[in-house]
């Protein structure tokens, strides 16, 4: 199976931090972390959610994956990456998105934090409609 | 008589008409979220890739998104890692029979 993410952060009302996380992400990705940098933002989301200092503790994130601190604290300073996550949310929403998570497995849609085995049931349905 | 029954049938199409009726097939999208506090956002671009189905449409059930996917690297875990069409990250096998398209935030 191939994971495709798409930035879909709500909006500041909702997730006020979720913006700022989506930035880190994409920020990390420009040097080449961001797989890293998502698990870790994910893992560690009682560290920076309904933190004030949440720019801090993503510098620590970025700190602990050797990235290069100036560049990654230019990139969020300057939102560098803000107008390709808005992009992604634009179109989500125009497509029918409207809450997060939202999954797509081979076009069916999936809404909502399912537990593991719904996961497994539509993969493995989907699966078995990839067969010739 | 014939004038009265001619004046209820134009009356009821001109209700059907207002009511859309299922003859409205196109609907203007909501705006799309963006944060006030981006400036780079307020002139975005249209995406480059798109899903070919939506969680909203029917008749798409499992159906794959040929999407163009470049690897980029090797995650440590062993699994790719790279770009697809779009600039969307993506792990995996890019030729897997089966793509998740995630739409999150991390809050």
């Amino acid at each position: 199976m191939v994971h495709v993410f798409w930035n879909f952060p709500l909006p500041p009302s909702k997730h006020p931090q979720a913006q700022l996380a989506a930035e880190a992400a994409e920020c990390a990705g420009l040097q080449g972390q961001f797989w890293a940098m998502h698990d870790r933002i994910f893992a560690n989301q009682q560290a920076w959610s309904g933190n004030a200092e949440a720019l801090k503790v993503f510098q620590g994130f970025a700190a602990d994956l050797g990235l290069d601190a100036g560049a990654f604290a230019s990139c969020l300073a300057e939102h560098q990456t803000a107008a390709k996550i808005n992009n992604e949310a634009a179109y989500a929403q125009q497509i029918g998105v409207s809450s997060t998570p939202t999954f797509l497995i081979n076009g069916q849609g999936l809404l909502g934090a399912y537990p593991y085995e719904q996961f497994q049931k539509v993969i493995e349905e989907a699966l078995a409609a990839s067969q010739p | 008589m014939k004038r009265k029954w001619l004046f209820a049938l134009l009356l009821s199409i001109l209700v059907m008409l207002e009511s859309g009726c299922g003859l409205r097939q196109t609907e203007t999208p909501a705006p799309p979220i963006i944060p006030a506090n981006t400036p780079a956002a307020r002139t975005p671009a249209a995406p480059t890739a798109k899903p070919t189905a939506g969680p909203t449409q029917a008749g798409q059930r499992f159906r794959r998104p040929n999407v163009e996917m470049t690897v980029l690297g090797t995650l440590p875990s062993g699994v790719p890692w790279g770009k697809a069409q779009g600039d969307h990250y993506f792990e995996g096998d890019p030729n897997a029979p089966v793509m998740l398209i995630e739409f999150s935030d991390y809050q």
